[in-house]
């Protein structure tokens, strides 16, 4: 019997216990979908009731000659452009990273305990990460000898002025923030910030200090 | 469309696709409840973009895409580690699919993430490689390729030969 044979004789049986958990799931997803609903309209009825208070507080202020001192001025927004429109575009390609550099990206992250774990998702023997930048679509991949390249990680990015923001595209949300500069054709990143959170022990924190600024990236 | 036929859509798109698509992310990860973790999380990102995935000609290929990338995004962010120490102890897979040759699965298992998802939605899903390169997200030809070396390493797995198909 050939492979292709056999690959159609081992699929073949359907598997009717997935038409029996259907409805449960579907519970399931319909509550987590409320759950997330309820907690966007709080988020947003909190700033809705913040700004009427902000409101009340200075036509009161207008109405009785206002006393208060006037709050020191935000910085003035810079533009936020989707990466493609930066010198970001293209294909990023990083030096050699090895398990040093992951030992020292977990203790960097202030957890220096998942590094084994870390480890334990790479390449034996070292790697590049190689970043493909299409618009505001963000690819992460390892390369290593022998090796197909692996998906790390996949993100939606923009950029605000020397801040690259990168949001999850997949998976538990979070935000975190490089600043990076390009020369020639030269990209380094440093970690700002994260609202990632820990998947399978590892913290966000850990990979995009390992993934992103162990090293630089070259064209 | 008003409030109810727009759930009513969603509530018809889960009810049939959910089963295929835990199907194939079971066959995918290995773990009947990793599966329908990760099926739940991707009806969830399908029903919060409803309004926009709904008029998409094929929600049914997003939903996958997005299903097969957090599968994929797991493995080497943590899943994978469990997945190797469990394939490194035979045996202990309790939840293996359904199937009445369990060495052939065990050695599409042992492939490559990306063969394996090809094969998965070639064999599995019998999906044509023009919606499979859509839903992962590569050229049809690099499907084609990787299907190749899918069935070269299979061949040698199971003592078989290959021959050609698409």
């Amino acid at each position: 019997m050939s492979v292709d044979d056999l690959l159609r004789q081992a699929f073949e049986p359907g598997d009717q216990e997935w038409v029996r958990r259907a409805p449960a799931a579907y519970a399931e997803v319909r509550a987590r979908h409320r759950r997330h609903q309820l907690v966007r309209r709080s988020v947003v009825g909190s700033l809705a009731a913040a700004a009427l208070v902000v409101a009340v507080t200075l036509a009161d202020g207008d109405a009785r000659t206002r006393t208060v001192e006037p709050a020191d001025p935000s910085p003035t927004p810079t533009s936020t452009a989707p990466a493609g429109a930066t010198p970001l575009e293209g294909t990023w390609t990083s030096g050699p990273l090895r398990a040093a550099d992951v030992r020292s990206a977990a203790r960097r992250a202030g957890m220096p305990e998942v590094a084994a774990t870390m480890l334990g998702d790479l390449p034996a023997g070292g790697f590049r990460v190689v970043m493909v930048v299409r618009g505001s679509s963000l690819r992460t991949l390892v390369r290593s000898v022998g090796a197909e390249d692996a998906v790390m990680d996949e993100e939606v990015i923009s950029t605000t002025g020397q801040d690259l923001r990168l949001s999850t595209l997949f998976g538990e949300p979070g935000v975190t923030v490089h600043r990076w500069t390009v020369q020639g054709d030269r990209l380094t990143m440093t970690f700002g910030s994260t609202t990632e959170g820990v998947t399978a022990g590892v913290p966000g924190e850990a990979w995009h200090r390992l993934l992103y600024d162990t090293v630089s990236f070259t064209r | 469309m008003g409030r109810d036929g727009f759930d009513a859509d969603f509530d018809t798109f889960f009810l049939h696709e959910f089963p295929r698509v835990a199907r194939t992310v079971h066959h995918i990860v290995g773990d009947r409840a990793r599966a329908e973790e990760l099926t739940q999380d991707a009806f969830l990102e399908v029903l919060r973009h409803w309004r926009t995935v709904s008029d998409y000609d094929r929600p049914d290929l997003w939903l996958r895409r997005v299903a097969i990338r957090k599968a994929q995004r797991e493995r080497h962010r943590g899943w994978r580690r469990t997945e190797l120490e469990r394939l490194a102890a035979p045996g202990t897979v309790v939840d293996a699919p359904p199937t009445p040759a369990p060495e052939v699965l065990e050695a599409v298992r042992r492939l490559a993430p990306g063969q394996r998802a090809v094969v998965v939605l070639f064999y599995l899903e019998d999906r044509p490689m023009a919606e499979i390169a859509e839903i992962l997200g590569i050229k049809e030809s690099t499907g084609w390729s990787q299907l190749h070396t899918a069935r070269k390493h299979l061949a040698v797995a199971l003592d078989q030969e290959v021959s050609d198909v698409g």
